[in-house]
């Protein structure tokens, strides 16, 4: 049996950043929908739940990815479902005012970091011939917005990556998708936002002006979750924006 | 510890396991200088991915260690032109047993 098919026992779903805001949601959504989540953050876990397992990694550190996919794939045997949304969201720096080290940071954690993810975890799934694959971007790699250089590159960057991924892992079944929310509510955005008008001006450019709510991108992963996406890959929704 | 003809026979013993999943069409009976990787190659690029990745978990089974294939810590693995052997991957196969 394929293991996306809807009558597999427990699907296993992998989501990076579940300790807090929208990994948090996802983790919770899939855990209530009867996956088992291995979940991870550089911090502790915040989620009591008896199917989810919380893991600290840095998922910047190759290392540390390494042994944390091989730790959960002894586990767990299989992993039906990725999601990458771990990322920084932080400073509105003018690229002339980056610190390299802020830059450096931003690129490890929300590029590299998906990189590292995504290369063991599609082994997994490679290994089964099947899987999805989900990762996070933002409607800020269409607005070329000031103050976010760095960070909207990483993100461009994830959508491009995914979208190869989802080439190369066609022929063994696994799907691969981006999910591209426009303003959310987070520890993150809420630090940001303390800087001025920065929040009215965002919602301003978006087609719907209000905050994305985290059980909005959690429909649009069940869809790309479900057994009858099978076809779909290497696509792009954005919600909140007209792409 | 890994001899050599044992890793010969992990190659083997993993290629014919992909063939019965599936992963591969046809049956690859490999010699030393069979090649693995490269346009004389009969696994297309997954098939070698999947094929490096059944390695590891055959590797960590039989050492009960963490074992990872990384493909530019051979020493005659060029990145830009990519080619492997069968007597190449073997050999350092024992070496990482051995490390």
């Amino acid at each position: 049996m394929k293991l996306n098919e809807p009558n597999s026992a427990h699907q296993v779903a992998v989501i990076t950043g579940a300790s807090r805001g929208l990994g948090k949601s996802l983790a919770l959504y899939f855990l209530n929908k009867d996956y088992v989540v291995a979940g991870c953050s550089r911090g502790e876990g915040t989620i009591e739940h008896k199917n989810y397992h919380h893991y600290k990694v840095d998922v910047g550190n190759e290392a540390e990815v390494r042994s944390w996919v091989r730790n959960v794939k002894n586990a767990f045997k299989k992993v039906n479902l990725l999601i990458c949304n771990a990322g920084l969201v932080r400073s509105a720096l003018l690229l002339s005012m980056t610190p390299s080290d802020e830059m450096e940071s931003i690129v490890r954690t929300n590029y590299i970091g998906v990189f590292y993810v995504l290369r063991e975890i599609s082994k997994v799934m490679a290994l089964r011939g099947a899987g999805r694959i989900i990762t996070i971007s933002s409607t800020m790699t269409l607005l070329h917005e000031e103050g976010t250089a760095v960070y909207s590159a990483t993100k461009a960057a994830v959508t491009e990556t995914t979208k190869v991924l989802a080439k190369e892992l066609a022929p063994r079944g696994i799907t691969c998708n981006v999910i591209a929310p426009a303003m959310m509510w987070t520890d993150s955005s809420e630090a940001l936002s303390k800087g001025g008008d920065w929040q009215k001006r965002m919602l301003d450019k978006q087609i719907f002006p209000r905050i994305i709510q985290a059980e909005e991108i959690c429909h649009i992963a069940d869809f790309f979750a479900s057994p009858k996406s099978s076809a779909i890959t290497g696509q792009v929704i954005y919600i909140g924006m007209v792409a | 510890m890994l001899d050599q003809n044992s890793a010969f026979a992990m190659l083997q013993d993993s290629l014919d396991s992909l063939v019965r999943t599936g992963t591969i069409d046809q049956p690859i009976k490999i010699q030393p200088t069979t090649q693995l990787l490269g346009p004389e190659s009969s696994l297309d690029s997954m098939g070698f991915v999947t094929f490096i990745t059944d390695i590891e978990d055959r590797l960590e089974a039989k050492l009960n260690k963490e074992c990872y294939l990384v493909l530019n810590e051979i020493s005659q693995f060029d990145i830009n032109s990519p080619n492997l052997t069968v007597d190449v991957l073997a050999r350092y196969i024992v070496k990482l047993a051995g490390d």
